[in-house]
């Protein structure tokens, strides 16, 4: 679905995608004396618009929908960048490039494009992904939410929990196991308006809205279903993977950032008669910050080209990536908080909340303790 | 003489602190406002149910109403009541009223105390400690710029502090300022007492922060030619530096004992999480990554209790005990950090809902790595210490002991 793109182009707009960051989304979320926990209305759509004049918009989706049609690669190193501000981590480039379109919208009949996906996409929003359930520890085998046919309609009942980016989506994709005239069930995914559902929010570490929806004898149409009945976990899987490389650039992009915090602060901050750059304590953990950075953002490149080829173990390549990154952002975050002392506790600088922020990462979308085991699985 | 068992006056005491924690503080927390903690109606009567069972202000003497006990005891029963973060108000016990009702103890005339310290120990009123100043290195005091100057029978103070803790609805405020930029580093600070109704003591913004636990916030305030009388100064001119490491020690003993509680709990709560959590057929506690967390957090609550409650023993017999204190108060403040992650970890996303105490446990947390000096600060201290006792033995193999 991507455009070839060679190496010398994704350069050219990932210093578009910095530029954007640096003359947008920085100054709208400057506010002197207050402190910013989300972007207005307005201020989104203003982004919005000149993102889409500096042809940045929907980047994942088809460019035939009006999306960007960028490959995973390609937005792995551009979301690193667009993930350099405050809000970055979960809403990078705040917004600007509108919501989410998972791959396995690829199988989308017309009439759904037409009725969900381009009217999203001109919305500047995007597709929420009702996955998890409470408690679930991550396990897609063990989800429980069911659908039953009723003539030409389903009728599902069950909950999900953690859904994301709800507020920033205009539709969403549900998975369901459902009954098969045998008494079997087999996973499939449905489309659904959030409007139909009862919705219940969450904040999470006191920084990210979440919620959950309850579905009592929620009916939709079987021409809501997305792909077959069956598919839908592995439907599911790839998203999944796609994600959990997006969220490892994204967590890499604001350790980076943060990196640069450190570097600034230990130069200027002077502690018993020298700066903090020259204590080796603090020289440590800014050049340990620097290497496992780069490690990590190798393994989430590495991650989206074998996803992209589909090679062997793409999916635990993905996983890895996410673990690798995730902690290793997570680290990096916790040791510039450290240099910068009660300055790194304060929400004044971005900080704070990307410590918020990267704890959620570090248990989103599979965590490490699912992902070992995956890994040890693979390879005894 | 070694024995770890608590005296059974200890014991009584614990008993009845544990019953107040369950049956009136556990229950109240859900009416915790960030920033400000419980509102007074709920307070007040809480704090009277402590009183009357005379476990009000552990850290004062007697005749301050407080209980006057060693630090062995305070330290027990900071762990018993730290479990909550309302816990401290409710005994009387809170930071940072507590170092300032230390140092007034020691360094403040009878004047001073029947006017501050008499209604700061029956929490008529609360108080802050306006120390750190944004501009330079808070790890390194001997550096702040803030300054009173003499004139006439009154000293005038321009000061810009930040992380002054609980300003907000405070009654007055010990500001540690320079007084004599000629003398050596150690001695030219002084502290005052500045009432904050003072024209010339602004609160210039409550700095957001991570956590939300402390009443009355983290306040940048700035003093602006803020007249105070003479008679405010407290403790000797010269002795800011000193008086505020006296505020320090007991504290860090109170602080790695109140984290002790609020590692237990999350350990608590990890456990209570992975008994009832299914996974298939197993609960999570099957599983051997589960132990080895709960394993893992057991040893090292384990060891930093006995590490504080060894550097508590040898204040009692009179020692400064530096070495002890900075261990534990790197190492302390490491280990509630680690405790409280494998919890979130054990409980996954549902650990970062607000449905359970850990997320905001969590994000206070942090900050026990940097008040009351910095991990960095406090590990070379240690260092310092143990080359020190190396280089005077005489012998490179001395048996292990205890060190002394
Ligand atoms: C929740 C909270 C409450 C507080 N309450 C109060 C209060 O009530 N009153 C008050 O006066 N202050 C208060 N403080 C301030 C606190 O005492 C200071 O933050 C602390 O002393 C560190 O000073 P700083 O923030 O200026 O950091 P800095 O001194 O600038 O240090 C920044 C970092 O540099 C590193 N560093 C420093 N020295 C060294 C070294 N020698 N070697 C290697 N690395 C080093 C450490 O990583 C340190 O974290 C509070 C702080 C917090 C977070």
């Amino acid at each position: 679905m991507s455009n070839t793109i060679v190496d010398i182009e994704l350069e050219i707009l990932k210093k578009t995608v910095h530029a954007f960051i640096k003359d947008h989304v920085l100054p709208a979320e400057h506010a002197p004396e207050k402190y910013v926990k989300e972007l207005s209305e307005e201020v989104v759509a203003h982004l919005q618009t000149e993102a889409k004049k500096a042809g940045l918009q929907a980047l994942h989706a088809k460019q035939e929908w009006g999306g960007t049609g960028l490959s995973l690669s390609a937005r792995a190193v551009l979301l690193e960048e667009a993930a350099k501000h405050r809000l970055g981590l979960y809403h990078p480039a705040g917004d600007a490039f509108g919501g989410d379109f998972p791959s396995f919208l690829d199988k989308c009949s017309r009439e759904q494009i037409d009725k969900y996906i381009k009217p999203a996409i001109s919305l500047g929003k995007g597709c929420f992904v009702a996955v998890w359930e409470e408690q679930e520890d991550n396990h897609l085998d063990s989800l429980t939410t069911t659908a039953i046919k009723d003539g030409t309609e389903w009728i599902i009942n069950g909950h999900k929990a953690f859904i994301q980016n709800m507020a920033q989506s205009s539709f969403g994709v549900i998975l369901v196991n459902c009954q098969l005239e045998n008494g079997d069930y087999q996973p499939a995914l449905f489309l659904l308006e959030a409007n139909q559902l009862s919705i219940k929010e969450t904040v999470m570490i006191d920084v990210q809205s979440t919620h959950s929806i309850v579905l009592e004898n929620i009916r939709v149409n079987d021409c809501q279903r997305v792909g077959a009945i069956g598919e839908g976990t592995a439907l599911v899987q790839h998203w999944l993977a796609e994600a959990q490389v997006l969220l490892g650039a994204k967590s890499i992009g604001i350790a980076t950032k943060a990196l640069e915090f450190g570097k600034q602060y230990a130069m200027i901050r002077i502690t018993r008669g020298k700066p903090l750059a020259e204590f080796p304590t603090i020289r440590t953990m800014l050049a340990k910050s620097f290497l496992n950075l780069q490690a990590a953002r190798l393994m989430v490149s590495d991650a989206a080209k074998k996803i992209e080829s589909k090679e062997q173990n793409w999916q635990l390549a993905a996983q890895m990536a996410k673990l690798q990154a995730t902690e290793t952002a997570s680290k990096v975050i916790d040791d510039i908080v450290q240099i910068h002392g009660g300055s790194g506790f304060a929400g004044d600088l971005p900080i704070e909340r990307w410590y918020k922020e990267i704890r959620i990462a570090r248990v989103n979308l599979q965590k490490a303790e699912t992902i070992m085991e995956n890994i040890a699985d693979i390879i005894l | 003489m070694f024995h770890f068992t608590e005296s059974e006056e200890q014991r009584r005491m614990l008993d009845k602190a544990s019953e107040i924690m369950v049956k009136y503080v556990f229950p109240n927390e859900k009416y915790m406002v960030p920033h400000r903690g419980l509102p007074d109606e709920i307070l007040k009567p809480l704090q009277q149910i402590v009183k009357d069972n005379g476990l009000w202000a552990a850290h004062l003497p007697k005749e301050y109403g407080g209980m006057g006990m060693g630090f062995v005891s305070l330290g027990l029963l900071s762990e018993v009541i730290g479990q909550s973060p309302i816990g401290p108000y409710i005994f009387g016990s809170m930071a940072p009223d507590a170092g300032n009702g230390e140092i007034l103890v020691h360094a403040a005339t009878e004047d001073q105390k029947e006017k501050y310290l008499r209604p700061l120990a029956n929490y008529d009123i609360r108080s802050c400690f306006a120390m750190t100043e944004p501009e330079v290195s808070g790890s390194d005091p001997r550096t702040l710029q803030g300054t009173a100057v003499k004139d006439g029978d009154e000293w005038v103070i321009n000061a810009h502090k930040w992380y002054t803790t609980g300003a907000e609805g405070a009654a007055f405020a010990i500001a540690m300022v320079v007084t004599d930029p000629a003398a050596d580093p150690y001695h030219r600070t002084s502290l005052f007492i500045v009432d904050t109704d003072n024209p010339g003591f602004e609160i210039v913004r409550e700095v957001p922060v991570l956590g939300d636990h402390y009443v009355g916030g983290h306040c940048e305030v700035r003093f602006s030619n803020c007249r105070i009388p003479e008679k405010n100064m407290l403790g000797r001119r010269g002795e800011g530096f000193k008086l505020a490491q006296l505020r320090l020690g007991p504290g860090r003993i109170t602080h790695a004992m109140r984290w002790i509680g609020v590692a237990r709990r999350s350990l608590n709560e990890m456990i209570d999480y992975s008994l009832t959590k299914k996974d298939g057929k197993k609960t999570l506690a099957d599983s051997q990554i589960i132990q080895n967390y709960i394993a893992d957090s057991e040893a090292e609550i384990q060891a930093s209790r006995l590490l504080t409650l060894h550097a508590a023993w040898k204040m009692d017999q009179g020692d400064e005990s530096r070495k002890e204190v900075s261990l534990i108060k790197f190492y302390g403040a490491q280990v509630l950090n680690n405790v409280i992650d494998r919890a979130i970890q054990t409980l996954g996303m549902y650990g970062l809902t607000p449905n359970t105490p850990l997320e905001g446990l969590y994000r206070e947390a942090r900050a026990a790595r940097i008040y009351d000096g910095a991990d960095e600060v406090h590990r070379m201290v240690v260092a310092r210490h143990v080359l020190k006792e190396y280089q005077e033995k005489e012998r490179l193999n001395e048996p292990a002991a205890v060190p002394k």
